[in-house]
């Protein structure tokens, strides 16, 4: 009935511009007054992307869109908001709204075969649901999709657009060549914002980014010593505060708080890990899915993400552009495919995994480029890969049932492996 | 059980409990000196069919096979029904019901769901103990699955969402053809070369088989070439995996020699077709319900 009304307010024109500023707020009110849904953490977490979202629509404060791997930290220190179009992909997903977003996507000519989160990102937009951005930011990182759509939204509100070419290596001269686009990025967007580039901001923001890692290094290590200190999959929620929140207090808050709520869970008895360990390689859907409870029902334990890794080093704040630099370069997803390779066998080592789960969305064409190398080296391992295709913002487009014998073969398959298959074949609940 | 627990067991349980029957029905003590094997089934419901197989000291002593219709709950519980009539015995006296198949959660009697790929493996493997590869082409879906030294899933690959290169692509396109289902296989051994059907989309592909009806292309040729399609799409899915001998075929399009005759060309490798293909996920379903009974679960 709600989700109707949504619907129906966003469908209808008089409605839809004023109605996600009220949302936004509406729903901050209700997270405070229902502090029982959820832990602090995971409160802190929704709290500062709502926050986030808010400042963005509420139009008080230039927004600059950026795409997946675009450093934030530059944005928070120059008071600018940061808006993920991939996030407001993600967004409409969780919302139920996909098959609007993407059929407005669709009416625009954008290829329906392409990346549907990015589709749904640019939908979104063509609704004008967005916020009207004065700059978009994207990275040359992994995606070649990614600057074209970031492009067109760019277009879309005559916004001027900046691409970050990001090199494969970090050498010396390839970090200074990023380095240099990081500084000229700033002043260009200062610029656009009318304010001055602050040295002594950006050294605070590079300090609080800092500060966050830390934290998720703490987490990391206790998931490692204890998976169950985080609950089976959540670390997949960290793709947006790594992305958005890193430089900000914010993000240093809710890394903090996660890792505080590890440390607290690993003083108590924490039920013992059962059952095949799995490693969730690439996303998951962004909509309400079966995947995690199915693993967890056939008796599977999802004891790491990979996108929840911390892949870059500690940054020097004396010397930011540089530091930034060496992250976008680190970036697993950056550069060759051995660095992704050795970096899930790294982790399928460190977790001691027993297989490993990739979801392959459609359209995504660098995750599927990817799979049968990433398959050969856990092979390889010892450790099978189960692919899992489907659409990550579309329910329509994951046939649940077809997911769930593949889920379950797997498990069951795991299970004869490591001679703990019995609960794999128990679905009776 | 032993005999004194069953003796003191009262008339009412001796008359409603499977124990209590084969008490009664026996009356001689030393029947329960030396048990009768516990009696175990598998039920397979497909998207086409379902089957169910009853086991006994690992005999097949019951099987029964029924269209699945539009009620696969009614259909798991139909063909257990003709199973246990079959054999003579009640559910009661089944130690452990093992289901599998699309329909395997409507089973209501299964107190363990499996899914069709662990099934296929255990039933192929059981027929060919050194089977390493499994080919099941089913109703629905098809699958190719690897197995280890020791007969267990090492991998697997399935079909996508769409019904090319399964039971259900040759039923549409014999439908198309107006050619029973059952006589595909030997009407595609007369053809002499197969005529190419480019499209492996059923919808396309249908409507590419009525131009080349039009078109005067023999019948034969265009079942051959239906087939060589099908045997093209499996071939994809094996490379996937990498093939290994032995490669056995289930499913119900096993019985279609013509699908066999073009897989075993394309793939380059014979073929062990497993008796009664369409029953082994339910024999299957079976031998790991007699497992878990022999390991005490």
């Amino acid at each position: 009935m709600l989700f109707d009304l949504i619907r129906w307010a966003l469908a209808n024109d008089r409605f839809r511009r004023g109605f996600v500023a009220p949302a936004l707020r509406f729903e901050i009110l209700q997270l405070a007054l229902t502090p029982f849904r959820a832990t602090r953490a995971e409160r802190l977490l929704a709290e500062a992307g709502l926050r986030l979202s808010l400042r963005a629509f509420e139009g008080r404060e230039a927004v600059i869109y950026t795409s997946l791997f675009t450093p934030p930290e530059l944005l928070h220190a120059l008071g600018v908001v940061p808006f993920g179009l991939e996030a407001a992909g993600a967004g409409v997903a969780a919302l139920g709204l996909a098959p609007q977003a993407l059929a407005a996507a669709e009416r625009a000519w954008a290829p329906v075969d392409a990346c549907s989160i990015l589709r749904a990102g640019l939908g979104v937009a063509y609704l004008g649901l967005l916020p009207r951005p004065q700059a978009v930011v994207a990275t040359s990182s992994l995606c070649d999709s990614t600057p074209k759509v970031m492009a067109a939204a760019a277009r879309l509100y005559g916004a001027p657009f900046f691409l970050l070419d990001v090199p494969y290596e970090a050498t010396p001269p390839a970090l200074a060549y990023l380095a240099g686009q990081l500084e000229d990025l700033t002043g260009s967007l200062a610029a656009i914002a009318g304010r001055a580039p602050d040295p002594a901001r950006l050294t605070e923001a590079v300090r609080l980014s800092n500060e966050a890692r830390g934290h998720l290094d703490r987490l990391t290590a206790q998931r490692v010593a204890c998976p169950g200190v985080l609950p089976p999959g959540d670390g997949q929620g960290f793709l947006y505060p790594i992305n958005l929140l890193l430089g900000s207090p914010a993000g240093a808050t809710v890394f903090r708080a996660f890792a505080e709520e590890a440390a607290g869970r690993a003083q108590r008895p924490l039920p013992h890990v059962r059952g095949p360990r799995v490693l969730l390689l690439h996303v998951l859907p962004y909509f309400r899915h079966h995947i995690l409870d199915t693993l967890q029902a056939a008796g599977a334990c999802v004891v790491f993400e990979e996108m929840s890794q911390v892949y870059w080093p500690e940054m020097d704040p004396s010397q930011p552009y540089l530091g930034l630099a060496r992250r976008c370069i680190a970036h697993f997803d950056n550069g060759p495919l051995e660095r992704r390779t050795e970096a899930v066998l790294e982790l399928a080592r460190r977790f001691a995994v027993d297989g490993a789960l990739h979801f392959s969305p459609h359209g995504c064409r660098q995750s599927w480029g990817a799979l049968q190398v990433l398959r050969d080296a856990l092979a390889a391992a010892g450790m099978p890969l189960l692919e899992l295709e489907g659409d990550c913002v579309d329910a329509r487009g994951c046939p649940e049932g077809q997911q769930r014998t593949r889920l379950m073969a797997f498990v069951e398959a795991l299970g004869q492996r490591t001679g703990e298959g019995n609960r794999a074949t128990d679905e009776r609940r | 059980m032993n005999t004194n627990r069953a003796k003191s067991l009262s008339p009412l349980t001796l008359a409603l409990s499977p124990i209590g029957e084969r008490a009664r029905v026996r009356g001689d003590p030393a029947a329960w000196r030396a048990p009768r094997p516990a009696l175990v089934a598998g039920v397979d419901v497909g998207s086409v069919s379902a089957e169910a197989v009853l086991l006994q000291a690992g005999h097949v002593v019951a099987q029964s096979t029924l269209p699945t219709g539009a009620n696969s709950r009614a259909a798991g519980e139909e063909v257990l029904r003709r199973a246990l009539e079959q054999a003579g015995a009640r559910l009661a006296e089944v130690a452990m019901v093992v289901a599998t198949g699309y329909g395997r959660m409507a089973v209501d009697a299964a107190q363990k769901k499996v899914t069709e790929i662990t099934c296929h493996a255990r039933g192929a493997g059981h027929h060919f103990p050194d089977a390493a590869t499994v080919i099941d082409i089913g109703g629905q879906d098809s699958k190719v699955i690897r197995l280890d030294a020791r007969g267990a899933v090492s991998d697997f690959v399935m079909n996508d969402r769409c019904a090319a290169g399964t039971g259900r692509f040759l039923e549409v396109m014999s439908r198309a053809l107006d050619v029973p289902l059952d006589r595909l296989g030997e009407l595609s051994l007369r053809a002499r070369r197969a005529a190419p059907v480019s499209s492996m989309c059923t919808v396309f592909a249908e409507s590419e088989v009525v131009s080349l009806v039009a078109e005067g292309v023999p019948v034969v040729e265009i079942i051959a070439g239906l087939h060589a399609a099908v045997a093209e799409r499996i071939w994809g899915m094996a490379q996937r995996l990498g093939l290994a001998p032995r490669v056995v075929m289930s499913g119900g399009v096993a019985y279609n020699e013509g699908v066999v005759r073009a897989l075993e060309q394309r793939l380059g490798a014979a073929l062990a077709v497993a008796p009664q293909p369409h029953m082994v996920g339910a024999l299957g379903a079976a031998l790991i319900a007699a497992d878990l009974v022999g390991q005490g679960k």
